[in-house]
């Protein structure tokens, strides 16, 4: 069996430290990679402690991209930029998307723009890009995080709201809530 | 051909109507006060984050890491909505 990938730009790895649950990532990927340009920019103790633990226990493993991906994320931008009808994207989450590309990782990020590109082009068709509330759907239907009923399944999005003064949109969140009750009730 | 392009518009409608419904929700819940009371950097990327969601962008311009960003965000009072 292939080992499952996932590589995280920095504004999903910041917050994603300070989550009460936060350890069922490494669980879901057997390694979360963390480039370079994302390990440089994470500066307070929280996220770059547990960052350092998970890189020591081999759960991440820090990733220098290589000249072609940087080359190939700028080309990425320049397209992305080509459509007045998409979002931006910047090199850090364009590193993640090419890599992702050319190994079948995940892309962790809570970047709009980088949502938008894997849906619109051609190019990164295939490429699943997960925000938190994807992490955490998943997490709860494998059972990552304990649930027993639609209360508990709401309080385990809810508490990331409150640890990482984030918002999930409330459609999104409803829809993530019923798929995984219903994923829990099938398997009753 | 023509089905795929209107799939493609409907996304892209369906994408900036909730870019204008997240920018709402980051206006309502800022600290304006605190925003206000930034040095000028500071606070034209508080703004820039308010506007535009992209803590990355952001970080530029106040001159910070995107980690340092996302404390000023948090103390800001905006969520990260997403």
């Amino acid at each position: 069996m292939s080992r499952r990938f996932a590589i995280s730009d920095t504004c999903f790895v910041i917050d994603w430290s300070y989550y009460r649950r936060r350890e069922c990532l490494v669980e879901l990927f057997d390694v979360v990679l963390v480039p370079e340009q994302v390990l440089s920019e994470v500066e307070d103790e929280r996220s770059i402690s547990w960052i350092s633990l998970q890189l020591a226990r081999g759960s991440m493993q820090l990733f220098t991209p290589s000249p072609s991906d940087l080359r190939e994320a700028e080309r990425l931008i320049l397209e992305v930029a080509s459509r007045p009808y998409m979002r931006r994207i910047d090199v850090p989450e364009a590193v993640c998307l090419v890599v992702a590309r050319r190994i079948g990782a995940v892309v962790l990020t809570e970047n709009r723009g980088a949502l938008l590109a894997a849906r619109l082009l051609r190019e990164l068709r295939g490429v699943a890009v997960w925000r938190a509330l994807e992490v955490i759907r998943e997490s709860l239907m494998r059972g990552l995080i304990e649930a027993r009923s639609r209360e508990e399944v709401r309080r385990a999005f809810l508490e990331y709201e409150v640890d990482t003064s984030h918002v999930f949109p409330r459609r999104d969140l409803e829809e993530a809530v019923e798929a995984v009750v219903r994923c829990l009730s099938e398997r009753r | 051909m023509s089905e795929e392009r209107s799939a493609v518009s409907e996304v892209v409608r369906a994408f900036w109507r909730e870019e204008e419904e997240f920018r709402r929700i980051r206006r309502e819940r800022a600290d304006w006060d605190f925003i206000g009371r930034q040095p000028p950097r500071v606070r034209a990327a508080l703004e820039y984050y308010v506007e535009t969601g992209d803590l990355y962008v952001a970080s530029r311009i106040a001159g910070v890491t995107v980690g340092e960003m996302n404390e000023l965000r948090k103390r800001a009072r905006i969520p990260n909505v997403a």
